[in-house]
């Protein structure tokens, strides 16, 4: 090691003794100089685009206006968001489940309804009849009775197989005997 | 009022509530971003008849229509008439509605459709309004709570089920109680639209009865018609409630204009009218309704006759959309304004 170490010494003397000329240094100089001058130019163009990008930074009304700006638009956002976030949250509460498609009359109303349909039916456009509201009334509740009546009267009949049997035979005969009139 | 003309009120308000040819309807409005509405009517129906006098909804040729048949497990069958159109915009669902023909011709109703940019989002809104058919009633937040006015306001098919299902006791006492508060509500409207329809009617004769000391009868005609209960059409035919409330001169003078008030005060508490549903689809994300949600996102609305009696009933909806575009330049520009300030204080320093 200290003997490579030597040799490049000696070397190094050998050069530095018969002192080698260059031929051109002005070359030299002038890469040197063009190398700095490059470099300055590019550090320059950087130093620039900042400038005229943040030129604003030196203006006190435009920097006070822009920081405002993007406070106000932070601000916005923030406001917006938690307002979205608390309907969303609030519509969530209240969701609920809607079943059947179509709109249903609540029980009460549907009968109601029904029946003074029921009534309302049987009478012709051409055919009037004055009743009053006790009359009315009345019929409504023996109506009712009745249809409470053969509701149960129905359901016996399903229950027994026996009677069932005997209807149907009865329906039958009177079936047939309507066909041979 | 006379028996005829009671009977041709109480006729007519049947024929209104009664008539069954009325299919079931569902309008569903499907809202697009640029305010186009996709408008798709479903009817369902016992018989296949769809006639126009009998639509809740109007239509016409230049809608798409499908028709369809269901039958049930028990083998009833439904006819199902799909209608469906693309509007530009509310004002063309409007000019239907003015054109309409069928059974709720007579009630005012029109869309409104708003679209406002708030730069990170954009808000849509959705209105359709039905005007009301009273001109003097009280609104009806006067006689029932929140609470109860959500109940009022829900679908029968919510009512249904929770009066059928658990705490099916409370809710139908619950129901009760507003069934009662509405019925109250109901009476003093009929009250309040008969007298100032009847103080219109004999202002500028001779001897008339000022507006004032009617209205100051308003609670005792109330009162009579509460009391009187079934037996109020009787009662008024012979005279017995107009004489009790005006004294028997004032009756006698005034009997006519007395039945045509009540013309006009029942035909404006029942009006023709057959209920439908309302549902809308929104662009976005939804933030605001007054309808009922359900988990899909649909809103929807049951439109009943008693819901715009003396206000006009609104079903709104809102949403926004999220402009990322927006959201990208906002970010530009704080990273944009926090580097200049960064910048200013390296070169302070």
């Amino acid at each position: 090691m200290s003997d490579g170490n030597n040799k490049y010494e000696k070397v190094v003397k050998i050069i530095r003794e018969s002192l080698p000329a260059f031929p051109h240094p002005e070359l030299i100089e002038d890469a040197v100089i063009e190398k700095i001058r490059t470099k300055d130019q590019f550090s320059a163009g950087i130093n620039g685009l900042i400038d005229t990008a943040f030129g604003w930074i030196y203006s006190g009304w435009v920097r006070r206006s822009f920081i405002g700006a993007a406070l106000i638009l932070f601000a916005v956002f923030v406001y917006q968001q938690a307002d979205l976030l608390r309907s969303v949250r609030s519509l969530e509460r209240e969701v609920v489940t809607i079943t059947h498609e179509q709109p249903l009359l609540n029980v009460r109303d549907l009968e109601r309804r029904l029946t003074i349909f029921k009534i309302s039916s049987k009478i012709g456009p051409e055919r009037k009849i004055e009743i009053n509201e006790s009359q009315l009334k009345e019929f409504m509740d023996s109506y009712k009775n009745l249809e409470l009546k053969y509701e149960n009267l129905n359901r016996m009949i399903q229950e027994d197989t026996l009677l069932k049997k005997y209807f149907e035979k009865k329906f039958e005969e009177i079936e047939k005997n309507k066909s041979k009139i | 009022m006379n028996n005829k003309t009671v009977r041709l009120a109480i006729a007519m308000i049947f024929i209104c509530v009664l008539s069954c040819n009325e299919p079931r309807t569902i309008v569903t409005n499907i809202v697009y971003k640029d305010g186009s509405i996709r408008r798709k009517i479903e009817m369902k129906s016992s018989e296949n008849k769809f006639n126009v006098s009998d639509l809740q909804v109007p239509f016409d040729s230049t809608w798409i229509i499908t028709d369809s048949l269901e039958i049930s497990e028990k083998g009833d069958t439904t006819w199902v008439r799909r209608a469906e159109k693309l509007f530009s915009g509310t004002d063309e669902i409007n000019n239907l509605y003015k054109a309409d023909s069928g059974v709720n011709k007579e009630i005012e109703r029109h869309a409104v459709f708003i679209k406002k940019f708030k730069w990170f989002n954009t808000e849509y809104s959705f209105m359709e309004t039905v005007d009301k058919t009273m001109k003097y009633g009280y609104a009806i937040s006067d006689f029932l709570n929140p609470v109860e006015l959500r109940w009022f306001y829900s679908p029968d098919d919510i009512i249904t089920e929770k009066e059928n299902g658990a705490d099916s006791l409370k809710y139908r006492a619950f129901n009760d109680t507003i069934d009662k508060k509405t019925e109250e509500w109901m009476i003093k409207c009929l009250s309040s639209e008969w007298i100032h329809e009847f103080a219109t009617l004999i202002s500028g004769k001779s001897n008339s009865i000022s507006i004032e000391s009617l209205l100051a009868k308003e609670e005792d005609l109330s009162r009579l018609v509460k009391k009187s209960g079934d037996d109020f059409d009787s009662l008024w035919a012979n005279g017995i409630i107009i004489r009790g409330l005006l004294g028997d001169g004032d009756a006698e003078r005034f009997g006519i204009e007395a039945d045509s008030a009540a013309n006009i005060a029942a035909s404006r508490l029942f009006p023709t009218f057959s209920d439908y549903s309302v549902r809308v689809i929104m662009p976005g994300r939804l933030t605001e309704t007054n309808g009922f949600v359900d988990s899909a996102g649909k809103i929807s609305w049951p439109v009943k006759s008693e819901y715009f009696l003396t206000a006009p009933y609104v079903m709104k909806a809102k949403s926004r959309t999220m402009n990322f575009w927006a959201w990208i330049v906002s970010g530009l520009f704080l990273v944009f304004v926090l580097s200049g300030v960064i910048i200013r204080e390296k070169r302070k320093g």
